[in-house]
């Protein structure tokens, strides 16, 4: 295209298009639901408990939507999600610890191993990529060690109101404490100086650098927000489904990449947001639930999450582009 | 292409690993050493140095793969369900590869002529893939028996690695690929300058996606030699192959940036990657244990390559 | 009738959507000529020649090659007509061979499949021992010199059978040096009667090369004239459409305080010998010098982005200390406008609000959060003090024009309200009217009581805007020439052959 017909053509960063793209696949897939099942997919009791459910996913997705726009993708999430909800479950299991302590200290485990990651990733030099996968390995295996195969169920009531109870009645707690994190999370990315810096440092490192800011404590940082958010992550889960083994982060790893994807933020870094990274999971949750109601065989749930995944981005490069949109001019984008 | 004396540079510090976790191995265990230990070692690694080989072709052009372990599972399947037909072994040898070479196709149409992301993309087909392996095989691993088929992965009178010299015969043609054709030379091109290759009049776009159905392809090929060793297409068994795979690439040598590499340099990264698991095996560290350690052994090993490759730059 | 020309455009147009890119536009090209094409960003050079090389087909008008209408238009089709381009953005493979980019999309072959790699090697060889070019062909594009880069790309176009030749900007990255030799085998390709069609900024170097020149302005043909039958400023007249008072405009004033002073500065990484420099309030100094001289890493180090071992800088007489970080530098005054614009001054895909206030976000969070009421106000007043043409804040910056982008930078410095600014290549790339702009912008700083250290590799513009001017040559300040004492010549022999040095082991 012509230097002159740039200058026509607007392009805003925010992304209108692809929200409304979005929102219309959401709203296709409720439409979906509602025709499979009319009578309990849009029940009260429905909705609660997927957006329950969703929460987990949406909580480890903040994580990662803040790791991946500033560095990349911080694959050793659901292990950190596992080791420290073990290492609750284990002192106040074990211990008789009190149980806000016991959260208080999961929580810190989670921003250390965080610091783990963003130290190796930012100071050391190890693509995330890697890096994040070999502590994913290093944590299952600390998590088998611990509890030596065996299950921990059965927790004190008063913890498990986090995961189970129902505040005011009627809205779920997990639901609350989701929220409650969406909502900083959208302030610390959209309203805070950290916030813009993860966008600065994930567009164009270099220039970040060379405008003041000091990438390297930013990139620590963000990881270990992630790990903060796996850990809370972990809480929540053991406080739901009042038992921890080894492998219950496992599940999410994929899953939380794929919301975050297809939430538009992109593996290159600089773009995306919460809010993207929400509908992600609310598609791929919903969907599980319908997946269930239709007695689909568990076997197709991931080749259908694959064709989300794909139809959801294929949307957005339509969107934004236009039909059939010829690539003669923009430079292809490379690989995360 | 690389001349002898870069790759012999860039390389050593790996080496130096290697040459270190044999010599500890093998003072763990007097069988360590002994040519028959080699040749499992040899059987082992060799699926891999082919998988770890189309990974590195993807990496070259800027892109990545992660439906590889996908691909090579489905193509899995697909080679024994022909095999068990009763047709002959090359139909299924052939069933395999085209299949491969399909996925990596499709990988390929959503990349370079839809242009969608290829982590994002292949992160979607992973998924289509497995399950469709896990469908087309109702969740249980499907037998094969066919002996002469079997023969090709295996090792023969325990001396002859029988999969470790098909995959060296396919590692070989994938050198080949990368220095004496126009795809492999312009894997380069597309990862160090996509624009510029395609104002030189070069349909680049169709190269791009040659990559990925020709690294399926070569995983399709893998895959018929994994199921002969294996004597079994497990609809689960690529999980995790497609990291593995990667970090072999790396560790040979492969930027993920751009557009630099060496095909030959993976077979370093895939030794090292055999050696860890292997020794693991020798010392009897539990499995869970072993993926935990291997992760390590990357880790350090791209930590030691890294901050070499940056003494380097700054001279 | 016999045709002399080569190539005749004619009535030539091309509409984008809501843009109409050439409008009724003729040119031709006469063999062996070398035809000057000039006109800011926008005015459909580019354009037309897309068209010509078969990227674009025109929607109206007509094409003849060599008296031949031409009725296809893709790239292939160009190629078998003698059409190359080189474009102003390199097209080589970074780690692929010498070689292998030269016959990048027509590699010799054996057997169809295979390449033939020593016959590729040796036509290589040939091709640039005949362009008098004494490159390694094994080497790796990205290892040679920039200039050397540029003669593959050259050598590159002439693999193929030329009849036409287009080049875009190619003396872009070049020092003066480099040029001549371009220059020296452009002769030599008319001289076997190819035409050359030569599109460039760099209005001085016009007479020395080209035979006639035509100037474009909004898609519209405004004239052709024999290029020693225009004067310069009626040149950039005719492009802008408007009287261009002369281009560098300064008014000169008494510099005030040092603010910038570097003493004996050593580096080794950076190779940087025993480097003093002064700069002061009101003043523009000038740091020329050829391609590789030291200049742009000196800024770096000024800036503290790269290290140096051992000497003093002072800003605002205060010393700093080596090891601050660039974002304390920053706070104490100074500010660099790199010369790789695109992936070290601004980040691409953030908006032009973003990337405005990435270096002062302490001015738009009052309370603590950002305000975007504040961001607002500040990024649009410094959209409007500079003239940013954008419809949004909010636009993508990938999106802008050359000039536009390098505003943005500015803007960024501007906000940081820096008082010592470095210049790295200001106006490279960019057309003449956004060039004015930053030259006014310039003046007006200066006056304002700021401070610039300008590097650039386009003599007239140093000379012109310049009052002091420092000569680098090997790494080294070799001379510093008042802007009353300094000519083209006297920069260039210096550059070349250092009059004054001095070395960190003699002191």
């Amino acid at each position: 295209m012509s230097e002159l017909s740039n200058k026509k053509r607007l392009h805003v960063s925010a992304g209108l298009m692809p929200s409304m793209s979005r929102l219309g696949v959401l709203a296709l897939i409720v439409v979906i639901g509602y025709i499979i099942d009319p009578v309990n997919f849009l029940s009260s009791g429905n909705i609660n408990n997927n957006i329950a459910n969703a929460s987990i996913l949406i909580i480890l997705g903040i994580g990662q939507t803040i790791a991946i726009i500033t560095n990349g993708p911080d694959l050793s999430a659901g292990s950190i999600m596992t080791i420290c909800a073990v290492i609750a479950a284990v002192l106040m299991k074990n211990y008789e610890v009190n149980f806000i302590i016991a959260i208080i200290v999961a929580l810190g485990i989670g921003c250390i191993l965080g610091a783990l990651n963003g130290y190796m990733i930012a100071y050391v030099g190890i693509p995330s990529f890697v890096s994040t996968y070999g502590l994913l390995w290093v944590l299952f295996g600390f998590a088998y060690v611990i509890l030596s195969g065996y299950v921990l169920y059965d927790f004190a009531p008063a913890f498990r109101f986090i995961g189970n109870g129902k505040l005011f009645g009627f809205l779920q707690m997990p639901i609350v404490i989701m929220l409650f994190l969406v909502v900083l999370g959208v302030l610390l990315l959209r309203k805070t100086n950290f916030g813009r810096k993860c966008y600065s440092v994930g567009s164009n490192e270099t220039c970040a650098t060379m405008s003041g800011i000091n990438s390297k404590t930013v990139v620590l940082r963000a990881f270990i927000l992630s790990g903060l958010l796996a850990a809370c992550a972990g809480v929540l889960y053991v406080g739901r489904f009042n038992a921890v083994q080894a492998d219950i982060g496992n599940p999410y790893l994929l899953p939380v990449l794929a919301t975050v994807f297809m939430g538009g933020t992109s593996p290159t870094g600089g773009e995306g947001g919460i809010f993207g990274t929400i509908f992600g999971a609310l598609v791929i949750t919903i969907v599980s639930n319908m997946i269930n109601l239709l007695a689909v065989p568990s076997e197709y749930r991931d080749g259908i999450i694959g064709v989300l995944i794909i139809v959801t981005v294929l949307l957005d490069s339509v969107v934004k582009n236009g039909v059939f949109r010829r690539r003669t001019s923009a430079k292809q984008s490379s690989a995360a | 292409m690389v001349s002898i004396k870069t790759f012999v540079k860039r390389v050593p510090i790996v080496t130096w690993f290697i040459l270190l976790l044999i010599v500890f191995f093998s003072f763990q265990s007097d069988q360590y050493l002994t040519v028959r230990n080699l040749m499992i070692l040899l059987q082992q690694g060799a699926v891999l140095l082919v998988v770890a080989s189309a990974a590195t072709f993807v990496i070259i052009s800027g892109g990545l793969d992660l439906s590889l372990g996908g691909i090579l599972t489905a193509s899995g399947v697909v080679v024994a369900i022909t095999l068990n037909t009763g047709v002959p072994i090359v139909f299924a040898v052939m069933a395999g590869a085209a299949v491969g070479f399909a996925f990596g196709a499709l990988n390929g149409f959503l990349i370079s002529y839809c242009g969608l992301r290829p982590f994002i993309v292949t992160l979607g087909t992973a998924g289509v893939f497995y399950a469709f392996s896990l469908v087309a095989t109702n969740k249980v691993g499907i037998r094969v028996s066919n002996e002469s088929f079997i023969f090709l992965g295996k090792l023969v009178n325990k001396t002859i690695p029988m999969a470790a010299i098909c995959c060296g015969i396919i590692f070989l043609f994938a050198i080949f690929v990368q220095n004496r054709t126009k795809l492999g030379r312009y894997i380069f091109a597309i990862g160090g300058n996509y624009e510029g290759a395609r104002l030189s009049g070069i349909n680049i776009r169709f190269y791009k996606w040659l990559v990925y159905a020709f690294a399926g392809f070569l995983t399709g090929l893998a895959a018929v030699i994994l199921v002969a060793r294996l004597e079994v297409a497990d609809p689960q068994v690529g999980m995790q192959w497609e990291f593995e795979a990667i970090a072999a690439a790396i560790l040979g040598g492969t930027s993920m940036e751009i557009g630099k590499g060496d095909v030959k340099g993976t077979i370093i990264g895939v030794i090292l990657l055999t050696i860890v698991r292997s020794g693991l095996n020798v010392i009897r560290v539990p499995s869970v244990w072993q993926s935990a350690i291997t992760g390590l052994v990357i880790i350090f090993a791209i930590v030691f390559q890294v901050s070499v490759a940056s003494k380097e730059m700054k001279k | 009738m016999v045709n002399n020309y080569l190539l005749e455009m004619k009535h030539i147009s091309k509409d984008f959507p809501g843009v109409k890119a050439l409008d009724d536009m003729n040119f031709n090209l006469k063999p062996g000529e070398v035809h000057v094409l000039i006109g800011e960003n926008g005015a459909g050079k580019s354009t037309l020649m897309k068209v010509l090389a078969g990227a674009h087909a025109p929607d109206g008008g007509e094409l003849f090659v060599e008296g031949k209408k031409v009725t296809r238009f893709n790239p292939i089709v160009a190629q078998k007509l003698g059409i190359g381009i080189i474009y102003q953005e390199f097209n080589l493979v970074p780690y692929l061979s010498v070689a292998e980019n030269i016959y990048l999309d027509h590699m010799p072959k054996k057997m169809g499949v295979v390449i033939d790699r020593k016959k590729m090697h040796m036509d290589a060889k040939k091709l640039l021992d005949s362009m008098k070019m004494c490159v390694d062909t094994h080497a790796m594009a990205n290892s040679i010199p920039i200039a050397q880069q540029q003669m593959v790309e050259v050598a590159k176009a002439l693999t193929h059978d030329l009849k036409i030749l287009i080049m875009d900007e190619p003396t872009a990255a070049l020092s003066d040096i480099e040029i001549d030799q371009l220059f020296g085998i452009v002769r030599s390709l008319t001289k076997q009667g190819i035409g050359v069609v030569y599109i460039s900024h760099r209005l001085q170097e016009i007479p020395t090369i080209g035979d006639r020149i035509t100037i474009l302005r909004d898609g519209k043909y405004i004239s052709t004239n024999g290029v020693n039958d225009i004067t310069t400023d009626e040149m950039v007249r005719q492009m802008v459409g408007r009287e261009v008072s002369y281009l560098y405009k300064r008014d000169r004033q008494t510099p005030g305080d040092t603010v910038l002073k570097v003493e004996n500065l050593c580096s080794s990484k950076e190779k940087l010998n025993n480097i003093n420099l002064e700069l002061r309030k009101g003043e523009i100094v000038g740091l020329a010098g050829l391609v590789g001289s030291g200049r742009t890493e000196l800024a770096r180090v000024l800036f503290h982005v790269d290290h140096y071992d051992s000497g003093e800088i002072y800003v605002h007489g205060k010393v700093i200390n080596k090891n601050r970080t660039p974002y304390q530098v920053i706070q104490s005054g100074l500010s660099l406008l790199p010369e790789d614009r695109k992936r070290q001054g601004i980040s691409v895909i953030l908006s032009i609000a973003h990337n405005i206030v990435m270096a002062s976000m302490k001015k738009v969070q009052p309370s603590g959060l950002i305000s975007s009421k504040v961001e607002n106000k500040v990024v649009d007043k410094y959209i409007n003090d500079i003239n940013i043409i954008t419809p949004s804040r909010d636009q993508i910056v990938k999106n802008l024009s050359g000039g536009n982008q390098q505003k943005v930078v500015l803007a960024k410095w501007l906000c940081t309200e820096a008082d010592i600014m470095i210049f790295d290549e200001p106006t490279r790339g960019i057309d003449v009217g956004a060039k004015g702009e930053i030259y006014h912008l310039m003046n007006k700083l200066v006056k304002e009581g700021k401070a610039i250290l300008m590097i650039s590799s386009e003599l007239p513009e140093i000379i012109g805007m310049c009052d002091r001017i420092y000569v680098m040559r090997n790494r080294k300040i070799v001379a510093e020439l008042q802007s009353s004492e300094a000519t083209q010549e006297k920069i260039i022999s210096y550059a070349i052959e250092g009059a004054l040095e001095r070395t960190c082991e003699n002191g």
